[in-house]
């Protein structure tokens, strides 16, 4: 008797909390929705030790830029590269994970550089792990906005190839930060956001990637050597909601 | 609402445990206290308040139901089936393996829970008649989402967060 007892109030209290444990959304009225399809290869082998590999989901920025490529804000940006958490780096503070955002957003630290750091995390944007899968993320542009750009920018690291090697030399147009580095450099996507076009879902383009040891913060269109990369995103859509 | 209802579930827990108690020496309480130390790619401590119910099924082997609260990002409210074996027969000190599983639910509107999972090694002491301290060392698995927001007077920007959340757990607690 005294174990039914038990099983029920087990039971009864469960379910009382399951029908309370409801489903997040992050919508809200009249915001857009920056919505990231994962491709092939969004998880990427990440040597641990001994052999020993994890599956990695990007690093990925999200901002947007005024008609003019004037950076406006950050939307949301992946928690690592927001607060130079990078594990197993040796130091490195990856600066050419996501280099075209850095640059864009123009912080300069201690150091010289654009990128942040533990000591200079991110707090002027939303920042959070990036999931394991596609993901939507919400914004609702307060300046009223009609015409401007959404950037976003991915990265895998060690997503080494035969011609982003991690032995690199450090001249080398191909260098991108060395055996714990990029490999293939962070790629770049642009919607063009004209809320006059009476469109409700624009859809970005690929336009190139970043540099690879991310030394300065343009857009670079030589696509060689620029592999498994292009299969990190299926498809980036901005819908209005 | 739901802390209160979390309250009920451990008092009922208590209670029922308790009530028994002197009706069968198979069914033990269990209450401790135990801190998550984060792995890599998992943020922050996480504290821990437990409450379980034991039951011998064997000399060596035991079943249990448990819940508590668990201090995340967020705070949670586990509910989870445990499975403990004695690896030798009881002793002053008696060594054993603990398993569980289980689902967590969250206690804040903006948090989403997730499930659970555990695996420890631990050492319980016999201090008092079948009254025993343990102490447990293990891995710990803790799924939950919660929703990520920055306003600004440019932006306001959301998004929903799944958190993987992997630890080394490190348990004490009493058992009567």
């Amino acid at each position: 008797m005294y174990k039914f007892t038990i099983l029920l109030a087990v039971i009864i209290t469960s379910h009382v909390f399951a029908s309370c444990d409801k489903k997040l959304s992050a919508y809200e009225t009249g915001s857009m929705c920056v919505e990231i399809k994962e491709g092939d290869n969004w998880l990427h082998d990440y040597p641990l030790f001994l052999g020993i590999k994890k599956k990695n989901p990007p690093q990925i920025a999200i901002w947007i830029e005024d008609t003019n490529g004037m950076y406006v804000s950050t939307v949301y940006v992946s928690r690592k590269a927001a607060t130079g958490g990078w594990i197993g780096a040796d130091g490195n503070n990856r600066k050419e994970a996501l280099p075209c955002w850095c640059h864009s957003r123009g912080i300069r630290n201690n150091d010289g550089s654009f990128c942040p750091t533990k000591d200079h995390p991110v707090t002027d944007a939303m920042t959070g792990a990036t999931p394991r899968k596609g993901f939507d993320t919400y914004y609702v542009n307060k300046k009223d906005m009609s015409h401007y750009y959404v950037m976003v920018e991915v990265n895998h690291s060690t997503d080494f190839n035969d011609t982003y090697t991690k032995d690199a030399d450090v001249n080398s147009p191909y260098y991108s930060g060395g055996e714990d580095g990029s490999g293939q450099p962070a790629l770049i996507y642009k919607a063009e956001i004209d809320m006059a076009s009476g469109k409700g879902t624009f859809t970005a383009s690929f336009i190139g990637h970043s540099s690879p040891d991310g030394s300065d913060g343009k857009v670079h269109t030589d696509m060689n050597g620029i592999s498994s990369a292009l299969n990190i995103v299926k498809q980036i859509n901005i819908r209005l909601k | 609402m739901k802390r209160t209802n979390a309250l009920l579930l451990c008092c009922t827990l208590c209670l029922c445990a308790m009530a028994q108690r002197h009706t069968s020496e198979r069914l033990h309480y269990q209450a401790g206290i135990g801190v998550s130390i984060p792995l890599p790619e998992s943020q922050d401590n996480a504290k821990h308040l437990f409450a379980k119910v034991m039951y011998y099924l064997r000399p060596r082997l035991s079943a249990g139901l448990g819940t508590g609260i668990s201090k995340y990002e967020t705070e949670l409210l586990p509910l989870y089936a445990t499975l403990r074996w004695d690896m030798t027969t009881p002793h002053r000190f008696t060594p054993f393996v603990e398993g569980s599983i289980g689902y967590s639910y969250a206690l804040t509107s903006s948090a989403s829970g997730g499930s659970c999972m555990g695996l420890s090694l631990g050492a319980s002491y016999r201090c008092r008649g079948s009254d025993e301290i343990f102490i447990t060392i293990g891995y710990e698995h803790q799924h939950y989402s919660q929703q990520r927001s920055f306003d600004s007077s440019v932006i306001r920007a959301r998004y929903v967060e799944e958190d993987g959340y992997n630890a080394m757990r490190i348990a004490v607690g009493y058992q009567f």
